[in-house]
């Protein structure tokens, strides 16, 4: 865990130095709790690097087990479902997204993720936009 | 009494039962699927509830929390995983029961364990909490100051050998709740000149992220096989010498759970290793007590259904939650723009006695599935993962959106899911971003209250003798929580 805290450790003293000068332009109450966390985080990092001296070294990532791969493109597939939401809508493509996302996670059996996709985008559909009248996003009937 | 009745005719309602049940259902689903806890079937299923009405929102919400906590030993009974923490003790007995051909019997007599301490605590939440509410009116400025300081310290207590990480997490919460206009004189802070971000980040969406989003993306790295469950469930009712045989176990551990449940920062896993252990002492059978005994089921499902209303009762009351569930509780009942403490009991009575109602119906209406559907029900724990997660992460995202219709919320989901996942890689506790954000704003605010009151002094602080305790009680949860983390680090 060694390297893991101090990166970990390094980061949140940017963000409380980051926070301790983005307040400086606020009115002096405003600054005043937003300063007294950083100068919190500030202290606390510092205790928890001095923390990490004894503490053993561990893994964090476990490079053998994890499936980094897998975790990405399913991000990525994410991402662009995201980014086409506005402009393509829930309902088309909700399945697609799913199919894909099902296919990388587990190959084959392409019936039963066909089915799936569509009777979760469905069941997703009606309870939200018709039942409850909750608006979807982008374009949908 | 008359409140209650009141309360009861709302929740007996057509409408509102059925999304009662709804939400019940829906929690035993998700509590029964290992790796889906608690806290992420309530955080997925909040926004659902907001387009409600208040009442139907919230009772929906209460059977989401009862029947997610009696799902999780479906599983811990029939494949050895318990689908939520809360449900690991009932593995022990639970599991050897479902080895001897008694799967039924298990499930049986955990239902009923459930609903006894679920109807146990729900009992005392509706009749202490009102009286302590009425202790908390004559609270102000200062002393809410206290209890959300107190809150916070609660942080150090919840992230068991990580206590400076917990607290640092919970910094990250206190930032994040200070991002948009300041409550008190309208000034921008940490907005990065967005619009979007003028009003503060959405609760729900960090909601989903942390708790949904980032536990998708562990699922993700490795897809193991998917449990297939094809036990012969007959027997599920329990014979009357085997009810009256735990009668005395169930009672003493509902009383166990709800009591934990009062106590910020403890939780169902530990309310239940708490009464099994305590079973297991004062049973003639102790001994046998993992070899496949009925009392070994009773014990912990009694006490981790005792939480539930034991947790709420410092959230009703004072507004502070006690964890994760309890936080986003909160946080439902603040978009619905209630505000919990002392004085919702005064101006929202009805909606306060229609929880409780709720709360109470719940465990009664899970106790009829888990004795009449569960054969159908237990199903559920065969739905491939490879289906599952890709399923859950369109309802992170269709949740957060319909918030505020925003897909700027969407990228704030997806943010606060990345961050989860990886401060969950360096070992820093999430949970208290979340109590952080909500009590952040609270405690600033009454912080700033107290100052305006004493004309700048902080003498406020130390001369109200209710305001003092409070101070000391925080200084010492977290001077204690990490002398015994330092202690426990030598010992190894």
């Amino acid at each position: 865990m060694k390297r893991g805290s101090i990166v970990a450790g390094v980061l949140l003293l940017v963000l409380a130095i980051a926070v301790w000068i983005g307040s400086a332009s606020f009115t002096s109450d405003s600054a005043y709790f937003p300063r007294a966390v950083a100068a919190a985080m500030l202290v606390l990092t510092i205790l928890m690097l001095m923390e990490n001296r004894t503490v053993r070294d561990e893994v964090v990532f476990d490079w053998e087990k994890f499936n980094y791969r897998r975790t990405a493109i399913i991000f990525v597939i994410t991402s662009v479902y995201l980014v086409l939401l506005a402009y393509v809508g829930f309902l088309i493509t909700t399945p697609i997204c799913l199919l894909l996302m099902m296919q990388v996670l587990e190959k084959g059996d392409w019936k039963l993720k066909i089915l799936s996709s569509v009777i979760t985008t469905a069941s997703i559909y009606v309870v939200f936009q018709v039942m409850l009248d909750v608006p979807l996003p982008g374009w949908s009937f | 009494m008359e409140l209650l009745l009141h309360g009861f005719a709302t929740v007996l309602q057509p409408q509102i039962l059925l999304v009662l049940i709804a939400g019940t259902l829906g929690g035993i689903i998700i509590g029964s699927l290992p790796g889906l806890t608690a806290t992420m079937g309530v955080a997925l299923l909040t926004p659902l509830t907001f387009s409600l009405p208040p009442a139907t929102g919230l009772v929906m919400l209460c059977g989401i929390y009862c029947g997610a906590i009696y799902g999780g030993s479906i599983s811990a009974i029939l494949i050895r995983t318990p689908g939520t923490p809360a449900a690991a003790a009932t593995v022990f007995d639970g599991n050897e029961l479902a080895k001897k051909g008694l799967a039924g019997k298990a499930l049986g007599i955990s239902a009923i364990a459930s609903c006894s301490g679920g109807v146990f605590s729900a009992l005392c939440l509706t009749f202490i909490a009102p009286e302590l509410a009425r202790v908390a009116l004559s609270f102000s400025s200062p002393e809410y100051f206290a209890m959300g300081l107190l809150g916070l310290s609660i942080v150090a207590s919840i992230s068991g050998d990580y206590v400076v990480r917990g607290l640092l997490s919970a910094c990250i919460g206190l930032l994040v709740g200070l991002i948009g206009l300041d409550n008190l004189n309208g000034y921008p802070r940490f907005t990065l000149d967005l619009v979007d971000l003028l009003n503060g980040v959405s609760f729900i969406p960090v909601l989903i992220g942390l708790f949904a989003v980032s536990e998708a993306l562990r699922t993700t790295e490795s897809m193991l096989k998917t449990a297939h469950v094809d036990f012969k469930l007959s027997g599920v009712l329990p014979s009357f010498s085997e009810l009256r045989g735990c009668a005395k176990t169930i009672l003493k551990s509902s009383a166990i759970g709800t009591m934990i449940g009062i106590i910020p920062a403890t939780g169902g896993d530990i309310a239940a290793f708490l009464a099994y252990g305590e079973a297991k002492r004062s049973s003639k059978d102790g001994d046998k007590f993992g070899t496949g005994v009925l009392e070994g089921v009773a014990a912990p499902e009694a006490a981790n259904n005792g939480v539930t209303g034991g947790a709420l009762i410092p959230l009703m009351t004072l507004g502070i939650p006690g964890d994760a569930v309890t936080a986003i509780f909160l946080g439902a009942l603040m978009l619905q723009g209630l505000r919990p403490g002392p004085l919702l009991f005064k101006d929202n009575a009805d909606l306060v006695y229609a929880i409780f109602a709720g709360m109470l119906l719940a465990n009664i209406i899970f106790l009829l599935f888990g004795l009449f559907a569960i054969k159908y029900i237990a199903r559920v724990i065969n739905i491939p993962k490879p289906i599952l997660t890709p399923i859950i992460f369109i309802l992170c995202i269709v949740g957060s959106y319909s918030i505020n219709n925003s897909l700027f919320d969407l990228l704030i989901m997806m943010f606060f899911g990345i961050l989860g996942y990886l401060m969950d890689k360096f070992k820093f506790p999430v949970s208290p971003i979340v109590l952080a954000l909500i009590l952040g704003p609270m405690v600033e605010g009454e912080f700033r209250r107290s100052l305006l009151l004493s004309s700048g002094s902080y003498a406020i602080f130390f001369t109200r003798p209710i305001c003092v305790a409070i101070l000391t009680l925080t200084v010492f949860s977290i001077v204690g929580a990490y002398i015994q983390q330092r202690k426990k680090h030598r010992m190894l």
